[in-house]
Parts: C-alpha cells; sequence; structure tokens
C-alpha cells in the first residue's frame, strides 16, 4: 500500500541576484506515497512555490537547484529528476507529473482556443490524432465539470469564468493521467465556494487517476480537508513533517504552533487571534542557528547557534526544534 | 468596450472563430468601417487610374494652366496646365505602394530581429537594443534625406525612386517593429501560460511557435496598419523636399512641394493634394485603431 512514489533529500535551491543570493529552499527533505496527498504550508515567502517549481524543473535563470536529491519511482524505475536532461525532463512534465497555478486568468493563453491547449498535453506526450485528441478533451472537460464540453471546445479563455478557467487547467493537468500533481495555491484566486468545488474535483481526480498530490496552500483549512501529510515551511527550512492529524490536534514545533493558533475558531471567539511577533529572516543572509529561533518564545541558548534539522518525535513526524524534540 | 448586440448573443460566439469575433468587433466601430471604405475605394483608384483619370496627368495643355477649379477640370490646372485631379489620382499608386510595401519590408527586417533578440536575450539582446538605441538617436527625416542621397535619390526611372524610398525607409523603420516584438517575447517568456505550457512539457519550439510568436502577432499587424500613415508622410516629406519620386510622375508629396512656391496666388493647387494627404492619413490611423480593439482579445476580459 505504502509505495514511494517522490522522495526529496537535501533540496537546495538559490537565486544569484545583484544584491546578493537568495537562499530559497534550504535543504528540504520529504518522502510522498503513491495516491498520497502532501500539504506545504508556510507563509508567504518561505519556499513553497520555489519548492514545488524545483519538483518540476521549472527553475529558471537567475535561479538554479544547488543541490539535492529527487528520486521519482516512474514506469521505469526509480530516477533522480535532477540527473535527466532538459529533453528528458519535457518527456516527464506534463506525462508523469503536472502542475496547477496560481492564477487560472493568466495560466491560458487568450489567443488559443480552450480545446486547442487541452489537446496541447495530449499531442505531446500521447502523440494523439486531431480527432481522438479532440474526443479526450470533451471527456475531459466533462469529467472537471464544464458543461456543453462539446460546444466549449471552440470557445476562448476570456469566455470562461475564473473557476471554470481553473477547472480547465485541472483538466489539462490530468490529461495525461500523471503520477504526480502538484497544485501551487490552486485556489488562492477564486472566491470561497468555487474553492470548496475545486478542492473536492481535485480529491475525487486524484482517488480515479491514483495520483499523489503536492498541495501547496497557505489555508490551512484546506490541507486538512485534503492532505494526509503535512510539512509545515518556514524561511526555505521544514520546520515539521507529518501526518495531518497528528500536525493539527499535536504540533509540535512552536512555529506550528502558533499558525494553529492565528487560525479563527468555529466555536471559540477569542478577543483576538495569535499572531506571530516579529517577522520572516531576509532570505539573503545566511541563516545560523534556528530560522525561527528570534521570534521564538521557547528558545534556548543552543537555538541561536547550531540549527536542530529535523529529527523524529513520533512514528512518520519529524521536527525541527531542539525544545520540542527533547521534551 | 463597443460591443454590439450581436456579438453578446451566446448561440453566435459559441460558434464563430477568433477572426470571426474580431470581425464584429471591428464592424461594430463605424468610423474605422467608414475609413477602411474610403482606403478601399483609393485603392481601387490606384488599380484603375488610367480608366478613372479624366485626363493624361503628363499631358501638359499651355493654353490653360493656373485654372480654378471649373467645369471642364474638376480641381484645376497646375503652372505646366496639367489637370490636377488626374495627378492626384495616379499621386494615389505611388503613396499606397509605399505606404504598404514598406511596411511589409519593416515586418520583414524588425520581427525576426526582435525575435531573435527577446528570445535569446543576454548579449544578443544587449548589442541588438544598444544598435537600435544609436539608430533610433538619429532624427528620423534626417536618415531618411542621408540614405535617400546616399541611395541616389528620386531621379531615374520611377521603380528606382520607389525602390530606394522604400529600402530608406525600411532601414529605419525596423527599429520599431523589432522593439516591439522584442519587448512582447519578454514579457510572453515571462507569462503564466508559458510556465502552465511547460509544465505539460512542452518543448522550445513548441512554446515560441503556439504561445510566443502568436501572441506577438497582433501587436505587429496593429503597429503595421498604423504605420502606414507614417510612411506615406515620410515619402510626402521626401518628395516635398525634392528626393522623393522625381517629376513628371506625380505623387501628392512632390505636388505639395511644387504648388507650394505658388500658395500666395493660386492656394488651391496646395489645397487639394493636402487635404487628400492629411483625409488618408485620418483614414489610416482610423482603421489602426479599429484594427487594434478588434484583435486585442483582452478588451472583452
Amino acid at each position: 500500500m505504502d509505495e514511494l512514489l517522490l522522495e526529496i533529500n537535501n533540496l537546495q535551491t538559490e537565486f544569484k541576484l545583484n544584491q546578493g543570493t537568495v537562499h530559497a529552499v534550504n535543504g528540504v527533505s520529504f518522502k510522498l506515497n503513491k495516491g498520497e496527498v502532501l500539504g506545504i504550508v508556510g507563509e508567504s515567502g518561505c519556499g513553497k512555490s520555489v519548492t514545488a517549481l524545483s519538483v518540476m524543473r521549472l527553475i529558471e535563470a537567475p535561479g538554479r537547484i544547488k543541490a539535492g536529491e529527487m528520486l521519482f519511482h516512474g514506469e521505469k524505475g526509480v530516477t533522480d529528476l535532477l540527473k535527466l536532461s532538459p529533453t528528458d525532463m519535457e518527456q516527464v512534465r506534463g506525462n508523469q507529473m503536472s502542475m496547477i497555478f496560481q492564477d487560472p486568468m493568466t495560466s491560458l493563453n487568450p489567443v488559443l482556443t480552450i480545446g486547442y491547449q487541452i489537446m496541447e498535453p495530449l499531442k505531446i506526450h500521447r502523440k494523439m490524432a486531431e480527432e481522438q485528441a479532440q474526443a479526450t478533451a470533451v471527456k475531459l472537460l466533462e469529467r472537471v465539470g464544464i458543461p456543453e464540453a462539446a460546444l466549449r471546445l471552440k470557445d476562448y479563455p476570456h469566455q470562461f469564468s475564473g473557476g471554470m478557467r481553473q477547472r480547465v487547467m485541472v483538466a489539462m493537468a490530468v490529461a495525461c493521467s500523471p503520477r504526480l500533481l502538484i497544485a501551487d495555491e490552486p485556489t488562492t484566486a477564486l472566491d470561497v465556494t468555487i474553492q470548496a468545488q475545486i478542492i473536492d474535483l481535485i480529491n475525487e481526480l486524484k482517488d480515479e487517476f491514483g495520483t499523489a498530490v503536492i498541495i501547496i496552500t497557505h489555508d490551512l483549512g484546506v490541507v486538512a480537508e485534503i492532505a494526509n501529510q503535512v510539512s509545515v515551511m518556514y524561511a526555505g527550512y521544514v520546520v515539521e513533517n507529518g501526518p495531518v492529524q497528528q500536525i493539527f490536534e499535536a504540533p509540535r514545533h512552536p512555529y506550528t504552533k502558533a499558525l494553529m493558533g492565528s487560525i479563527p475558531r468555529l466555536h471559540s471567539w477569542p478577543e483576538r487571534l495569535t499572531t506571530i511577533e516579529g517577522a520572516p529572516p531576509s532570505l539573503t543572509d545566511r541563516i545560523v542557528g534556528c530560522p525561527f529561533q528570534p521570534r521564538c518564545q521557547f528558545r534556548i541558548e543552543r537555538c541561536a547557534s547550531e540549527n536542530p534539522g529535523l529529527m523524529p518525535i513520533a512514528t512518520g513526524h519529524t521536527c525541527a526544534c531542539w525544545v520540542a524534540g527533547h521534551e | 468596450m463597443a460591443v454590439s448586440a450581436t456579438t453578446l448573443t451566446p448561440a453566435k460566439v459559441k460558434k464563430s472563430s477568433s477572426l470571426g469575433m474580431a470581425w464584429r468587433r471591428f464592424l461594430s466601430r463605424k468610423w474605422a468601417v467608414a475609413a477602411g471604405i474610403f482606403i478601399l475605394l483609393e485603392i481601387m483608384i490606384a488599380i484603375f487610374a488610367p480608366v478613372i483619370a479624366p485626363y493624361d496627368p503628363y499631358y501638359s495643355d499651355y493654353t490653360a494652366t493656373y485654372q480654378k477649379p471649373n467645369a471642364k477640370y474638376l480641381l484645376g490646372t497646375d503652372d505646366m496646365g496639367r489637370d490636377v485631379l488626374s495627378r492626384i489620382i495616379y499621386g494615389t499608386r505611388v503613396s499606397y505602394s509605399v505606404g504598404v510595401l514598406s511596411q511589409v519590408c519593416i515586418v520583414i527586417i524588425g520581427l525576426p530581429i526582435g525575435a531573435i533578440a527577446g528570445l535569446i536575450g543576454g548579449w544578443v539582446d544587449y548589442v541588438t537594443m544598444r544598435v537600435i538605441d544609436v539608430l533610433s538617436s538619429i532624427p528620423g527625416m534626417l536618415l531618411y534625406i542621408l540614405l535617400m542621397v546616399a541611395l541616389g535619390g528620386g531621379s531615374g526611372n520611377v521603380f528606382q525612386a520607389l525602390s530606394n524610398i522604400i529600402l530608406a525607409m525600411s532601414l529605419t523603420g525596423w527599429i520599431g517593429i523589432a522593439r516591439l516584438v522584442r519587448g512582447q517575447v519578454l514579457s510572453l517568456k515571462e507569462s503564466d501560460f508559458v510556465r502552465a505550457a511547460r509544465s505539460m512539457g512542452a518543448d522550445n519550439t513548441w512554446i515560441i511557435k503556439t504561445h510566443i510568436l502568436r501572441n506577438a502577432l497582433t501587436p505587429v499587424v496593429i503597429s503595421m496598419t498604423l504605420g502606414v500613415p507614417g510612411a506615406m508622410f515620410g515619402e510626402a516629406g521626401l518628395s516635398f523636399l525634392g528626393l522623393g519620386i522625381a517629376p513628371p510622375t506625380p505623387s501628392w508629396g512632390q505636388m505639395i512641394g511644387i504648388y507650394q512656391s505658388f500658395a500666395r496666388t493660386w492656394p488651391h493647387l496646395i489645397l487639394y493634394p493636402a487635404l487628400v494627404l492629411a483625409v488618408t492619413m485620418l483614414a489610416w490611423i482610423l482603421l489602426g485603431d479599429g484594427v487594434r480593439d478588434a484583435l486585442d482579445p483582452n478588451i472583452r476580459m
């Protein structure tokens, strides 16, 4: 049952800018089993999206993946995605793994029809002929809940609403039944009712196609609903990693605790929501010690000098904290 | 913005292609349509000039010089007794060949240069842009004049003169298109849909072909249409200065240039060619605006 699909070890991605090097991802590691959903959460700028783009190898200059290992268990055995040539990687993208982006309003080409764009991955990877691709596109559109799909193939993106465009993006992403689907804040640009529909759709399709999903979000509600595993990121580090229930019910890392504390609850009305004092560190500086240490209320001396790194604290639950690790 | 009722009927929208939609948007702009009809008319006039012109534009009737508009000579006659109307009709040929052909040449030169600079980037882009900066720091008219003098001006036969003018304009005019295409390519390269296509496994050739060039083409078409009046005006300016089409071949600019010396005594001579030139330019600008509104798919977002 627990068959490994993706294993990321010590992934490091940086952006060399004139103002200095931005260390966006600093040694992220996680594992993802087949058919499972991993939620990556964290505040803006913590490296969630860069991690996702790194997995897809879509980091463009001035960024580069500095180090790491991305073992993908595909049809032809285990491959390190970082060692693939750009051409081989093109075979993987859209075929074995695909991605849904944040803003459906700009992710579709305005001058091409919806049909043409859905058929794109089918033609590239499945080498389908026009008619077959068209029939498949209609099926996909129907599957993601676009009414009158056959008629709408000839429509342009501007004739679709935001929610419908995101459905089209989902259809494109699952067109070749990928093993891994990465959704980078797929609901952020949508309004609440549509958000729920898109999440449900991803959830259904994941079971239908047996796809593993990495969902990146800062919406903890989305994670609670769909994810099995959660990775909490802070300043380019994974600070806590564990099954969704444990992360939500018994968070161990001070940052995760603070995050959970800042969610409004339905049945209690605190005077004010908890906030985390201070601001995240600048990613251009070399971080010594624990990245969260300056804002942490539980810090001890050791935190300032030594980065704890992820250590196991329960089965399948790791946490990067000197204090939590020794409780 | 001005969306006619027909474009809103869902059943019709569904069956339409993008060109069909653009065509309907164009038709909903009355001034652009009027300008388009006017331009079509002028093109017909240019093609059928020998049939339409009442007189031979080269024939001098020295017994009837400087005539005011009358029943026999509708727009009067010039200093050599030639029919002004016939000369204006033949002048259409020069203006339209220069206007349209120079834009075609400009795109042929500018589009690949801009696209390559934008796509490759790095030092290729840097060098191209510096060359463009240097060229665009020289006033356009000055460059035309220098090039025309270097190329031998408008003397010799008409085709030689025309190709010299078009060459001079293309050698300076490609800058604008190259810059436009480069900017488009740069922003399209970073666009979300190109990234989305990459995430679907599309390779560079596919992305350039279907996503970048297709999107960059619309502004090029718009810029071509809007560039035509500029080129016509450039030809008129050169001919006015005596560097363009040499007499006796009539051209609007050249007629204005020659007739302006009689403007104090016979102002009607300069009036008609200037009026035709002005109205034609206005028509092209209105058409260009209409084409822009029709082709820009973002307008109804």
